[in-house]
């Protein structure tokens, strides 16, 4: 979709209130043309002796109440269209995030969070600006001026035809300068988002940036960001300047050209100074207009750049989408099947799984294990399709993954990712998160209780309406987990995955939690991922995976009798053993 | 996503206009050569500017009535030439105003950020990351607008009335008065409109933070989101912050709309009395056409300053409203700070030492609770303990992200608060529990910008832990960008990368929060036989819930719910029947009944 495309819609669903600003405005403008008309009268009579002390005064008056009249329509026309504006940009953003929640895991790994909410917060607002004054302007000093224009042709043509030339000369500069303030303006706003980046990354790595004592260095870099947003945004305003005072000679110039004519002609007696008021008033209708336009320039370009910029938002794709789905399929049993599954996060990598053949029987407890960057978190994100998943390759139930509506899919399972991530919010909030709506306390606190968060809500002033902090700041890496859990927990799902789930919890909870989870995961299917193997010795199945592929697979005591990769890791953990003996 | 509730935004001090110009205006010390060089443009400006009604004015009284076409010549010369003149200065003066504008935009964007890193570890817990992405973006950005906007077009326009005021009086001082006679009414429909738009205004910077700290965090976690399909209830959640977002604006709008309009019928009453008292006079024959006419002038260059004002006063509230915000993050003071007289640390032996330390986060809930413990230079300490105990915290003292309220940390004997934070912590090594990778490449990631460590130290650290495996099977090897957080590494790849730029950094001190936690026990085998040698001589602190994580500790101290529990070597709490056993034979003994 072009970028106008995206907006026209939102533009129409405000129509009424468009419409009707600008009729407003239009009505304020012709009040305004018609004041020049009531000046000449007065100057005219004064010139031919026939004014009368009465005529004067309900002249001034009639000013007095085409002004106010004009001032009320002008109210009306702002308001609606303002606040117009404000509902465009609200919509559009709306629309904006609704769109941020269908983008796929491989888009959100390669934008910058400070560059997104910059664009949703900067660009929208350079919208705004150009759907709301920036199309007020337009119409009101459009309108003013072609009033003013007509008026003055229909009045003095050939006068108005020299005059005009200086008003061409004004749009073929603008013209000219304005191809090149858009690039300008592009850029400024870019390096804008560069700023929003850098700053966001340093706040939210706030605490590495003490621990290795990098603030200088974190300042010098973004000093050097915040000075090429200067010269970017220096670079722009010469050119802007320069426009401007252009533009404001070649206005003035009009008033000079219809001087020296006017003067000539007045001389010559066929022009009267009642013509002479009018016309000059009509040209000073025209200056503010003119100087108006300079600025209004601005804002429609930054107002293109930014829809542009948004548009770049809009135009991107999900990888995943229902696009194969057939809706309506059995509920989820749990059958997890990949057969020959080949992936690669990016054509320059080498594959993150290589022909991945494995079955996981519903009902069953299955463990994962391998070492670093085995693809682990791969198989799963794949499994919950993150990123697209290749066709005939991944099955659950016997359907292939992507033939299952997304919705349908991920209702099915319940997830503790390994990079956890909490929101600023309630304890309850977080855990209830992962249910439909209307979790119950009862199975909140169940699930807390089941996770042993339990124990530590005891703990907490607010129990469980203790406030998290951003990402869970205020919770210990321990407890962060166990948050994670709980809301997979409270989601009853028939496949439970947990990833690398309690890597920060200690054996002794671990235990406790495992228990408990026993009687929970009776009937589902699960996944368990984990680099402690004894956490895993009692599991229906363990798959071992190396390089993108299942190496070995089989129960813990036949991998450990089979003297491979696995019994390999056992060992380095017996190891431990054995050197704590000697 | 509770960014509703937060005291922080509504405790902000009412500030009074006078005091935030004054406090802006010293940014613009260091420009006071420019702003001369302003000023003069400036002045030129008006000065050319003003002339055109004169020369109207002369051209009809004079050359027009008598019809002397050389005479009208030349003075349209002269106004053409006064008319350029006031181009070129304008240029000049618009050119010098950014140019000043931009440089007090950096400057105080700078203070900002450089205030924020002095700033403590407290400050970010409270305050969300998105907010204070918008107090130095967009709300610096707006108070650019209170020096261009605000002070420079002000002076102009003031000054662009007083040289329109004097031309009108030397006109016709009876006619001037009349005219002016709408001023009082400006000026009041001002102050009014400032009343009414800065309370607005605070409202919609507030709002404005709160939309941006949520839609910071749900970018952020948008992957929970779906993985969890909470799409939908989110999205009513954030069109919630917009919504107020938007009614705080509108809400704005409604007073700035009247304003503009208002100056508008104000700027026509003056010319209904122009035309009313200049009807009359000329009438009475008291003035002439050509004084007509250059009031006529007058009265639109009177204006149109006014009305650029009205135009722009909305921005400068909103500016107003800007600089409280960030005027009061630059009042925020750090909660750990260098005392006064703090010296920069010497060269550390090594040896750290817990004094009946005392600490909670929030003043009621004790977390740590008359910890004591000392480790001899070179040597290690594993702290083990159940989850919530309290080690974490431990590390974030001896770091000083937070100061303990009672007891003392002392490093090589001295209190640490004896010394510089940043010379402390220049010498210690920590990995953080929560990994955080910057985005960048991996070997920025590693080195952070300092020159200091070579390549070599690099590439050696990397082998060390056992990262160079992966780092070289990376498209572009060290020079692989690992965007937001590492996003695109496996968790234990991030991991690994935290470790070596640890031990890049070549510290005395060595602090490990769950460094291994998410790296297999074959790789963390490696990295142990590596680090033996790495670490000779050194001072390390290693936490771990994987005990063969700390299989070479000398010592080990079990914490348990804030306090020290049992403290010894493997084999002495081995021989106690204690919560060391316990945890190690859960984790070496299989078949070991769970503790009670
Ligand atoms: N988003 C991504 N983009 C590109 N490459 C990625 C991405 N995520 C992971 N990789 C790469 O894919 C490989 C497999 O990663 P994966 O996260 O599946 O490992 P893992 O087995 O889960 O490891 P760990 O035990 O450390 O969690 C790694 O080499 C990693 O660098
Ligand atoms: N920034 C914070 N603000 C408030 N409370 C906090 C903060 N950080 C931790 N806490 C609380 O302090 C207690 C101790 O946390 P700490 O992180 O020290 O535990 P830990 O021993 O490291 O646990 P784990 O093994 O789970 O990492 C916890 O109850 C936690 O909720
Ligand atoms: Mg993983
Ligand atoms: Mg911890």
């Amino acid at each position: 979709m072009s970028h106008w495309g995206r907006l026209w819609p939102l533009l129409r669903r405000h129509r009424g209130a468009y419409a009707l600003g600008l009729s407003l405005i239009t009505a304020a403008a012709g009040c305004g043309i018609l004041v020049p008309r009531i000046l000449r009268h007065a100057v005219e009579r004064l010139e031919l002796h026939q004014a009368t002390r009465d005529f004067i005064v309900w002249s001034s008056v009639a000013i007095a109440l085409f002004a106010v009249v004009r001032g009320s329509l002008l109210f009306g026309g702002r308001y609606l269209i303002l606040t117009a504006a404000r509902r465009v940009e609200y919509d559009l953003r709306n629309d904006l995030f609704a769109h941020l929640e269908t983008l796929s895991a491989r888009w959100y790994d390669t934008h910058a969070t400070g560059d997104i909410t910059s664009r949703a917060i900067n660009d929208l607002e350079g919208v705004r600006m150009m759907v709301g004054i920036g199309i007020m302007s337009l119409c009101s000093t459009g309108l003013l001026s072609l009033g003013a224009l007509t008026s003055m042709f229909l009045m003095e043509p050939r006068l108005a035809a020299l005059c005009a030339i200086p008003l061409a000369a004004i749009s073929a500069v603008m013209a000219w300068t304005g191809a090149k303030m858009h690039g300008l303006s592009m850029g400024v706003q870019d390096q804008l988002s560069v700023l929003s980046s850098r700053a966001q990354e340093n706040f939210s790595g706030a605490r590495v940036v003490r621990a290795f004592a990098q603030e200088e260095n974190e300042v010098a870099r973004f000093r050097s960001a915040c000075g090429e947003y200067r010269r970017r945004n220096l670079e722009l305003a010469a050119w802007r300047s320069g426009t401007w005072a252009t533009v404001l000679i070649l206005a003035e110039a009009a008033i000079v050209i219809t001087l020296f004519v006017g003067g000539r002609w007045m001389t010559e007696g066929t022009f009267t100074k009642g013509r002479l008021a009018e016309f000059t008033a009509y040209q000073f209708m025209l200056v503010w207009p003119m100087i108006a336009i300079g600025w209004l320039i601005t804002v429609a370009q930054r107002g293109v750049v930014c829809l542009k910029r948004l548009e770049e938002f809009f135009n991107s794709k999900p990888e995943t989408d229902d696009a194969r789905a057939v809706a309506g399929g059995p509920p989820v049993e749990g059958l997890i099947e990949a057969r020959g599954l080949s992936f690669s996060y990016s054509p320059d990598r080498p594959p993150a799984l290589r022909d991945l053949s494995l079955r996981i029987e519903p009902g069953s407890k299955v463990a994962l294990v391998g070492r670093t960057g085995a693809g682990k978190s791969t198989f799963l994100n794949l499994l919950l399709r993150l990123y697209r998943v290749p066709e005939g390759m991944l099955f659950l139930d016997g359907r292939d993954v992507t033939t299952i509506p997304l919705a349908e899919l991920r209702a099915a399972i319940g997830t503790v990712p390994q990079d956890l991530f909490l929101f600023s919010d309630r304890l309850r909030e977080n855990i209830a998160f992962g249910g439909a709506n209307g979790v119950s306390d009862d199975a909140v606190l169940r699930a807390a209780e089941i996770s042993r968060l339990s124990a530590d809500v005891e703990r907490f002033p607010g129990k469980y309406d203790q406030l998290i902090g951003e990402r869970g700041v205020k919770l210990s890496g321990g407890q962060k987990q166990r948050a994670a859990l709980a809301r997979a927990l409270v989601r009853e799902p028939r496949i439970l995955i947990l990833d690398d789930a309690l890597s920060s919890v200690d054996a002794h909870t671990e235990r406790e939690i495992q228990d408990r989870l026993r009687e929970y995961m009776r009937g589902r299917t699960c996944l368990v991922v984990t680099h402690r193997l004894a956490a895993i010795t009692d599991a229906d199945h363990i798959l071992v995976m190396d390089e993108g592929r299942v190496a070995e697979e089989g129960t813990h005591a036949g991998l450990v009798a089979r003297r491979g990769i696995y019994a390999g890791l056992w060992e380095s953990q017996r190891l431990a053993e054995e050197l704590y003996r000697s | 996503m509770s960014h509703a509730a937060d005291p922080e935004e509504d405790a902000l001090g009412k500030a009074y206009d006078g005091r935030l110009l004054r406090r802006f205006l010293a940014y613009l010390r260091p420009y006071r050569p420019a702003i001369g060089v302003l000023a003069l443009f400036l002045t030129l400006r008006v000065g050319a500017d003003v002339a055109g009604p004169l020369v109207l004015k002369e051209a009809i009284d004079g050359p027009v009535a008598r019809g002397d076409l050389d005479g009208l010549a030349m003075l349209a010369l002269l106004f053409g030439a006064a008319i350029v003149a006031t181009g070129l200065f304008e240029f000049g003066y618009s050119w010098m105003m950014n140019r000043v504008g931009q440089g007090v935009l950096l400057d105080l964007r700078m203070q900002v950020f450089g205030h924020l890193q002095r700033l403590s570890v407290s400050f970010f817990d409270r305050n969300p990351v998105g907010r204070l992405v918008v107090r130095v973006t967009n709300d610096i950005e707006t108070l650019q607008e209170l020096f261009t906007s605000g002070l420079v077009e002000f002076a102009a326009d003031l000054l662009m009335i007083a040289g329109v005021t004097a031309v009108m009086f030397f006109i016709d001082w009876r006619l001037a008065l009349v005219t002016m006679a709408v001023t009082p009414f400006v000026v009041g429909a001002a102050l009014l409109f400032r009343r009414v738009a800065r309370e607005r205004n605070r409202e919609v910077r507030k709002r404005v933070a709160q939309l941006n700290s949520c839609l910071n965090e749900c970018v952020s976690g948008m992957r929970t989101i779906q993985i969890f399909g909470r799409e939908k209830p989110v999205l009513e959640k954030f069109r919630g912050f917009n919504a107020e977002y938007r009614d705080s604006t509108v809400a704005a709008i409604f007073s700035y709309s009247l304003f503009y309009p208002g100056i508008e019928i104000l700027s026509y009453a003056a010319v209904a009395l122009l035309v009313g008292y200049g009807g009359l006079s000329i009438l009475g024959g008291t003035l002439s056409y050509g004084s007509f006419f250059g009031f006529w002038y007058c009265a639109q260059k009177f204006f149109q300053p006014i009305r650029e004002i009205a135009e722009k006063y909305n921005i400068l509230q909103a500016a107003m409203a800007s600089s409280e915000r960030v005027f009061k993050i630059l009042d925020t003071s750090p909660e750990v700070a260098d005392r006064p007289g703090a010296v920069p640390a010497p060269a550390l032996r090594g040896e750290v030492a817990f004094e009946n330390v005392s600490f909670s986060y929030d003043g009621i809930t004790p977390v740590l609770e008359d910890v004591s413990f000392r480790v001899e230079p070179g040597r290690s300490l594993a702290i083990v303990g159940l989850t919530g105990a309290g080690k974490t915290t431990l590390i974030n003292l001896l770091l000083r992200f937070y100061d303990p309220r009672s007891g003392t940390v002392r490093i090589d004997g001295r209190d640490v608060r004896d010394n510089e934070i940043r010379s402390l912590r220049r010498q210690m090594g920590l990995v953080l529990q929560d990994v955080f990778l910057f985005a960048g490449t991996v070997e920025e990631n590693i080195r952070l910008d300092v020159a200091a460590i070579s390549r070599e130290r690099m590439e050696e650290t990397a082998r060390a832990v056992n990262a160079d495996r992966f780092i070289s099977r990376l498209p572009k090897g060290y020079a692989t960008e690992v965007m937001e957080r590492g996003a695109l590494l496996s968790t234990g790849e991030r991991q690994l990368l935290s470790f070596a730029r640890a031990l890049a950094f070549d510290p005395k001190v060595l602090v490990l929060d769950e460094a291994t936690s998410s790296v297999d026990g074959a790789t963390e085998q490696l990295i142990q036989e590596g680090l033996l040698r790495l670490m000779r001589g050194r001072t390390s602190i290693v936490i771990a819930h994987r005990l063969s994580t700390i299989q070479h500790a000398d010592r080990i101290l079990v914490l348990h719910k804030g306090r020290v529990r049992e403290e010894g070597t493997h084999a002495e709490l081995l021989a106690q029947d204690g919560l060391y056993r316990r945890l190690h034979r859960l984790q070496f003994g299989p078949g070991a009944p769970s503790p009670a």
